[in-house]
């Protein structure tokens, strides 16, 4: 899964990115609107975490921007104005939750769990897929009732697969969900962590649809 | 709307005059009836006076004896012929006319004149002609004393009625609070009040604009204070999820980080409070401005020595004193110094200089940071403003800090960010009091110098 946070205060953005990563989401972190519009046109993100009170660009207008170009990732907004009007304007902007400074970050990695799984169309807190079953929360992880030990990069691949299934993911994208700008790519990483996974979840859990991507059917 | 003196000047005079008209009439039917009661007093001791010459005495005028006049009549032989009463036998007066005398213990008012063959001389007791001239005067006054709790009345009535407006202005200031600072309305007051109202207005929205800053700035504050406890907030659950001692340090040494970030936040408030306009009095010590700038260096030396940012004083002959208060300017170059080596990069630059620009003495804090943009250059002065893009954590406070002590001290502040030359140069400028300008100097240059 991979977030843009858009927050201009250094320690609160290095807080809540170091809080981001040890929950292995991928993600890049920007200090300003303009760079936000410039991160939002050139990749694709599951979520954007948005800190309104931003110099200059404000982050309500890099919202509205970005929804008017149609862009339909969820948008967290953290900000510490807190007034019904602020966030009235907020949501109506094309917010999808709006979380007030001094937060807690349990409740930001919450809400983001949360927004990302209606943003699939999910309702249940827990993933399953042919008697898998991933907790997006603790990221355990079991099939058909055994508990399987995965890593933070493959349960994160396993996720963008599953939820939901039957979606045909290139590699490309799936690199995308697994690293921000910082982290180093390294040319066939996805395809190792592809392999680990058959070997724990079995050959056939995981398609290979030739010169696109992978796949995880809806039926087996 | 009449002045109130109008007003007082109508009312008063119109009800003065009205009741000095029922006054007079009274007084005037008054001093009437006792005039004819008088005469009818007269007519009755006339016939009282003359009934002893028929030589009836009538025992039923006995009574009034002592009001009575008595008149008696000598013949040519000095032979007293008449007298009206018997009981209050006179001796004869010889001179005549109108006389005072005494008879035992009662004092008699007398006339007399001779008549050729007969001496006539008619007496009065002076206690009675006193007690009835009284009485008539008493009578007469009367009015004039009912008059006065008239009077007394009909000036409350108006005086109440003038002040009206008084009053109402007195409900509306009253009505007046801190949430309700709208100007009080001028409309049916009379002049004389006009300026009193004006004046308060002023003071309303002198007061109104001064509530209105206090409140942003107060919920700035509270805003801007989030950002820091947001930080600690979440450094210390990432503290609590260190998985080792190593990762628990680093957390600890953030969570440190930020919680001097708050507290300098907490102190830049109190200090901007401190220097808001008004707050500092005492502006009247002299401040010798090299001395002050070698003083800071002094306190930046360590700060600077570690990031090996080369801060030093440019040493002037010239002692540059300024008025002003010691502790804020002391404040203002503190904040000055430490923006610089904030935003200067490790191994740069801070010089600190006292030159004189036209004829004024002045500071100067010269950087290689990065600058101020250009079309920053106004906003910086504002609270928590922070330019885009700025790594360096500062509270948004010190430069509206610096621009009040300025303000304060009559000095104005001019930013030069060249674009072949980084950095920053902060010159202030004290120009002196009004009374005792600066020696023109035009040839040297703001830009030049």
């Amino acid at each position: 899964m991979r977030i843009l946070l858009v927050e201009d205060d250094q320690m609160i953005g290095e807080s809540v990115e170091e809080g981001l990563r040890l929950q292995h989401y991928a993600v890049d972190w920007v200090r300003s609107g303009s760079t936000a519009t410039v991160a939002l046109s050139c990749n694709m993100y599951d979520l954007i975490l948005l800190d309104l009170g931003l110099p200059k660009k404000l982050g309500l207008d890099v919202l509205a921007e970005y929804r008017k170009q149609g862009g339909n990732t969820p948008v967290l907004i953290l900000t510490a104005r807190d007034t019904p009007a602020e966030r009235v304007k907020g949501l109506d902007a094309g917010a999808d939750d709006y979380l007030v400074k001094p937060f807690d970050l349990n409740e930001l990695l919450a809400r983001i769990r949360a927004l990302l799984r209606r943003h699939t169309g999910r309702t249940q807190p827990i993933i399953t897929c042919h008697g898998l079953v991933l907790n997006p929360a603790s990221h355990a992880v079991t099939l058909h009732g055994a508990v399987l030990s995965l890593s933070a990069r493959e349960f994160a691949l396993l996720q963008a697969l599953i939820d939901p299934p039957g979606r045909v993911i290139s590699k490309t994208q799936l690199e995308e969900k697994l690293y921000g700008w910082q982290d180093e790519v390294e040319s066939n990483t996805v395809e190792v962590y592809i392999h680990h996974l058959r070997k724990k979840l079995g050959t056939d859990f995981i398609k290979n649809v030739r010169g696109v991507g992978y796949m995880v059917p809806d039926q087996l | 709307m009449r002045t109130l003196r109008q007003q007082l000047l109508l009312w008063l005079l119109g009800g003065m005059f009205v009741c000095s008209m029922i006054a007079g009439s009274a007084l005037y039917l008054k001093v009437r009836e006792e005039a004819n009661e008088l005469f009818d007093v007269q007519l009755r001791q006339a016939t009282q006076s003359l009934s002893a010459l028929t030589g009836v005495a009538d025992s039923d005028d006995h009574e009034e004896l002592e009001d009575q006049v008595v008149v008696q009549v000598w013949d040519q032989k000095g032979v007293l012929v008449y007298s009206s009463s018997l009981q209050a036998a006179l001796p004869r007066y010889a001179q005549g006319g109108y006389q005072t005398v005494r008879i035992g213990d009662k004092h008699w008012r007398i006339y007399a004149k001779n008549r050729q063959s007969v001496f006539i001389q008619a007496a009065q007791p002076v206690d009675v002609r006193e007690a009835l001239a009284k009485k008539i005067a008493m009578r007469s006054l009367s009015p004039f004393l009912l008059l006065i709790p008239v009077l007394g009345v009909l000036i409350w009535i108006v005086v109440g009625r003038s002040m009206r407006p008084l009053n109402r202005l007195a409900d509306a200031v009253g009505r007046r609070s801190a949430d309700a600072l709208q100007p009080l309305s001028a409309d049916g007051l009379p002049p004389e009040i006009r300026p009193v109202v004006e004046a308060l207005n002023d003071l309303l929205e002198q007061l109104d604009h001064a509530l209105a800053t206090q409140r942003a700035f107060v919920a700035d504050a509270a805003h801007e204070l989030r950002s820091p406890l947001t930080a600690l907030k979440l450094q210390l659950q990432l503290a609590e999820y260190a998985a080792n001692d190593e990762q628990r340090a680093v957390a600890f040494h953030k969570l440190h980080d930020r919680l001097d970030r708050a507290s300098r936040l907490v102190q830049q408030l109190l200090t901007l409070a401190r220097q808001e306009p008004g707050y500092v009095r005492d502006h009247n010590e002299a401040v010798d401005l090299q001395l002050l700038a070698q003083q800071i260096v002094a306190d930046y030396y360590v700060l600077a020595e570690r990031r090996k940012i080369d801060l030093g004083v440019e040493t002037s002959s010239l002692s540059q004193i300024v008025q002003g208060n010691a502790d804020s300017l002391r404040i203002l170059l503190s904040n000055l110094v430490d923006n610089a080596l904030r935003y200067s990069a490790n191994g740069g630059k801070v010089d600190i200089s006292t030159p004189v620009i036209e004829g004024c003495p002045a500071l100067r804090i010269a950087d290689n940071g990065p600058g101020i943009a250009q079309n920053d250059q106004t906003r910086v002065f504002d609270r928590f403003f922070r330019g885009e893009e700025t790594t360096a954590w500062g509270s948004g406070l010190g430069l509206a800090i610096v621009k009040n002590i300025a303000d304060a001290h009559a000095a104005t502040i001019h930013l030069t960010t060249t674009s072949e030359k980084h950095g920053l140069t902060v010159t202030l400028v004290f120009h002196r009091s009004k009374n005792q300008q600066c020696i023109e100097m035009h040839s040297t240059n703001l830009s030049k110098t």
